[in-house]
Formats: C-alpha cells, sequence, structure tokens
C-alpha cells in the first residue's frame, strides 16, 4: 500500500513541480543564450529572462515547500480527505509517503537551482558547480576540521529537511482543532512553534556548547550531533502530534 | 445472524455537546439499512465513527467484529455526503487511483455504470456539472464488492430522475450479499427499499425496526410513522 502510496503522491506532486522545475532550467538557457547574442550589451529582453530565471530559481524553493504542504492538506483534510482517511493504509504509511515525496520535491528544487547555475555558467564559459566541488575537495584535504563540517552538514540537512516538513504537516493538522479560520491558527502555530523552538534550541546550544572555545573550534561532529537531536525532537514530537490528530481530531469540512 | 456493524453505548460529544449518547444497535448482513432522522440528529456523526474518521467519547463501534481501521476500511465502501473527487484528475484516474488501493473495485462495473451516463473517463472532474460529480462519486463507491455500503445523504438535494437513477445504481450494483446503509432524512424516497429502519432522534436511537413488520403493525408506511413520531416535538 506505501508503493501506492507514493506512486500517487509523486503524480500529484510531480504534475507541479516538474514543469516548474523544467521551465526554471528553460528560462536558465534562454538568460544565457541572450547574454550570448546580445555580444555584452544588455538588451530589454536579455533583462526580462534573466530576471525571471532569478526569481525563478528562488521561487522554486518556496513553490516546493508550498506545493507540498498545500497537497498534504488537500489530499489529507480537505474534502478529498474523506476517500484518502477510507483508504486502508495506516496514519503512518500515509504520513510516511506524504513526507518522503515532499523530500524528494524539495531535492528536486535544489537540483533544479543549482543546475540552472550550472547553465548558466557553462553558457557563459564559467563552471559554477565543478569550481564549487573542486573548492570543497581542495578544503577538505586542506582542512580537516571544515571538511568534516561540510560532511556532517550533508547529513544533517537531509534529516533536518524531513524533520522540518514533519513540523510543518503538524503545523496545517492544527488548523483541524477549531472549525473557522483554520489557515490562520496553522500559520500561528507554525509562527509561535518556530520562535519557541528557536529560543529553546539558542539556549540549549549555549550550555551544551559553552565548553567550546567558539563555534568554529568545536568538534564538527559534537555541533551537529547536537543540531540533529534538536531537529529529530521537533520531527518526533510533530509526528506525535500528526497521528493524535489523524486518529482523534479530523474535523472534515462537509 | 451476523451482524456486520454493531454499537455498544456509543457516544460522541463535540465540546461537551453531545451528538450521539449510549447508541447501541446492531446491523445485520445482507440487509438494506435506512439510518433515518431529522438534520442533527446525529446520523453522520454515526457514520463518521463507523468510518474511523471520529473517534467516540465512550463505547465501541464495530464492523464485521471489528474496530474502525484498514480491516474494516477494506471490506466498507463510504459515499461521503461531500465531493471526495479529485478536480484536477480526469475520470479515468481517479478510477486507476480507487482501483490501486480497493481490491474489490471492478472498472468493468464503473465503465459499464459511466457508458450509461455517457460520461468519458478522459474527461476532467473540474469539468463535469455538480450533479455529474455526485453520479461519478457514486459510481465509484459501488463499482466496488464491498461488504458493506455506507451511503451518507446520497439522494439529497437531487430532482427525481436523478433520485431514481441514484437509486438503481446503488441497487442494481451492490454485491450479492452485502449490507447497504442509506443515511437520509428524505425517508419517503426510500421507505420502499428498506429492510431495516433506525430512526435516531437528538443522538439516540429513537426506534429500530424491521420495516415490513413495523409497517404492518402501524398500518401506515414508514415516512407516517416518522412524521407522527417527530411531529410533536418542538425541536423537529
Amino acid at each position: 500500500m506505501v508503493a501506492k502510496l507514493l506512486k500517487h503522491d509523486f503524480i500529484a506532486l510531480g504534475r507541479i513541480i516538474l514543469p516548474t522545475g523544467i521551465a526554471v532550467l528553460v528560462f536558465a538557457l534562454l538568460s544565457s543564450l541572450s547574454g550570448l547574442i546580445s555580444n555584452g550589451n544588455v538588451t530589454l529582453l536579455q533583462a526580462l529572462l534573466t530576471a525571471v530565471f532569478g526569481i525563478g530559481v528562488t521561487a522554486i524553493f518556496i513553490l516546493s515547500y508550498v506545493v507540498c504542504v498545500k497537497h498534504f492538506y488537500d489530499s489529507v483534510f480537505s474534502r478529498r480527505g474523506y476517500l484518502t482517511l477510507a483508504l486502508p493504509v495506516t496514519p503512518m504509511q500515509l504520513l510516511f509517503s506524504k513526507v518522503l515525496v515532499s523530500f524528494v520535491a524539495i531535492l528536486f528544487s535544489c537540483l533544479v537551482a543549482v543546475g540552472s547555475l550550472e547553465i548558466y555558467g557553462l553558457v557563459n564559459g564559467v563552471e559554477i558547480v565543478g569550481t564549487l566541488v573542486n573548492g570543497i575537495l581542495s578544503l577538505l584535504g586542506q582542512n580537516q576540521m571544515l571538511g568534516g563540517w561540510i560532511i556532517y552538514l550533508l547529513v544533517y540537512f537531509p534529516i533536518s529537511a524531513v524533520c522540518s516538513l514533519f513540523f510543518m504537516f503538524a503545523c496545517v493538522a492544527a488548523g483541524q482543532l477549531v472549525n473557522k479560520h483554520r489557515f490562520a491558527l496553522s500559520a500561528g502555530v507554525f509562527v509561535l512553534g518556530n520562535w519557541i523552538f528557536n529560543l529553546l534550541t539558542s539556549l540549549l546550544n549555549q550550555i551544551i556548547l559553552t565548553g567550546s572555545a567558539s563555534l568554529a573550534e568545536a568538534a564538527p561532529y559534537f555541533v551537529i550531533t547536537v543540531w540533529l537531536a534538536e531537529s529529530i525532537i521537533l520531527g518526533v514530537g510533530s509526528i506525535f502530534f500528526l497521528r493524535y490528530i489523524l486518529k482523534n481530531k479530523v474535523n472534515l469540512l462537509a | 445472524m451476523n451482524s456486520i456493524l454493531s454499537a455498544v453505548g456509543l457516544s460522541k460529544s463535540y465540546g461537551g455537546a453531545p451528538a450521539l449518547s449510549n447508541v447501541s444497535l446492531e446491523i445485520p448482513a445482507g440487509g438494506t439499512v435506512g439510518l433515518l432522522g431529522p438534520n442533527g440528529s446525529g446520523k453522520s456523526t454515526f457514520i463518521k465513527l463507523a468510518m474511523g474518521l471520529l473517534q467516540p467519547t465512550a463505547g465501541s463501534i464495530f464492523i464485521d467484529g471489528k474496530r474502525p481501521g484498514v480491516e474494516t476500511k477494506r471490506i466498507t465502501a463510504y459515499l461521503p455526503d461531500a465531493n471526495f473527487l479529485t478536480e484536477w484528475m480526469t475520470v479515468g484516474q481517479m478510477m486507476d487511483y480507487c482501483a490501486d488501493f480497493f481490491a474489490d473495485f471492478s472498472k468493468e462495473k464503473a465503465r459499464a455504470m459511466l457508458a450509461r451516463l455517457s460520461i468519458g473517463e478522459k474527461q476532467r472532474i473540474r469539468t463535469l456539472s455538480k450533479g455529474n460529480k455526485e453520479k461519478v462519486s457514486l459510481i465509484l463507491t459501488m463499482a466496488r464488492n464491498a461488504k458493506l455500503y455506507i451511503l451518507d445523504e446520497p439522494i439529497a438535494g437531487v430532482d427525481p430522475a436523478a433520485r431514481d437513477y441514484i437509486l438503481d445504481t446503488v441497487f442494481s450494483n451492490r454485491a450479492p450479499g452485502s449490507t447497504v446503509i442509506l443515511c437520509t432524512h428524505l425517508i419517503y424516497d426510500v421507505q420502499n427499499v428498506l429492510t431495516q429502519a433506525v430512526f435516531l432522534y437528538q443522538g439516540t436511537v429513537a426506534l429500530n425496526a424491521d420495516v415490513a413488520a413495523l409497517c404492518e403493525k402501524e398500518g401506515k408506511p414508514l415516512d407516517e410513522i416518522f412524521k407522527e413520531m417527530f411531529r410533536w416535538s418542538p425541536n423537529y
């Protein structure tokens, strides 16, 4: 059943994320080519394409989060929820599918952003991604501490992104606690929840990391383990809240 | 006779306001049951509890001997009182969706019912009229060979022709030996097809009887009995 949930969630998100990603890549190409054609003179078309490309790269990140959250709300808590929640699947299977597909959508938007920068660079004779990777590899060789940071960050970001998705879905689910102003409640829980989480983690980080002379000097595995633990606590708390709402407080609109 | 649905002391409150109070009933397998009552009597709450969309404040509800969950959802086809269709999908995609999740979903049955309405599988849900969306929802529900069909207000707000289509679709497509629970306040329209009637009133079971025996005993049709029962109620 999870495979079927994943299939349908991929179809639902893919129909928006894929064309958007392709559009951003096309604009990256058009924008770069227009730069070549104009021989250095900035034309209105080139300025426009570059602006659209720039906005597109930024927007695809925001869009992917918005689309993921909206898909979660629409399929579970809108009227479509009558069908979704009547499917022979457990709430955890439902959540797992939505979060995994959302994570892939966000990862895809990251790849599109990197890819479009690479296209822009390649057309203009600059290898942006290659230079970046070479730089990182060189840093890894020169500075083990920095290399450690990079490796640990590569572990931290995916886990942190998944936990953030669970938190965002939990905020959406909080809207089920009221009959009116659901969006306002979800947005309020998101803002307040983030503020409290950041406050608590800042305090915790200060206490736990006091022994280190500075963040830069602290062992990366230690700092990032603390960050990871904080993210995981947020994610697990969100999962429990989501399960509670899905089991006890579903309040679908007629 | 085995009961397909049973409730024992079932209660549900919303923020202290009771929607169902101590409801106990048994619905035997194989019949057509009318879950009847005026608006706000607790019919939809009862159905949502049966589907696991709500949790009871007290008591229990069982479908085929099991609490609502994955197993009961496999054998229950549910038509809610809301448009649950995904607007961007085509009718065919909605069929694929249902067929993927419900092993008892028959595409052949669905296609036959769609052909009767001249609705194409490639038509987008969003392009369908409100009436056709309701019919497609019904088709997706009745295309299943389920043990239990729960239909929440299937004939509310439809014209007589559509009502006849809906009732005909339900009774000519239900799986053999299955149970149909029709939840409605339009008793006159369904009284001839019911084998059992459950009257809900203010969250309690006001009457639970075999329709043929009740009508014979009272010497009047079901809707007359219903009207007499609730005529003098100040809340109806």
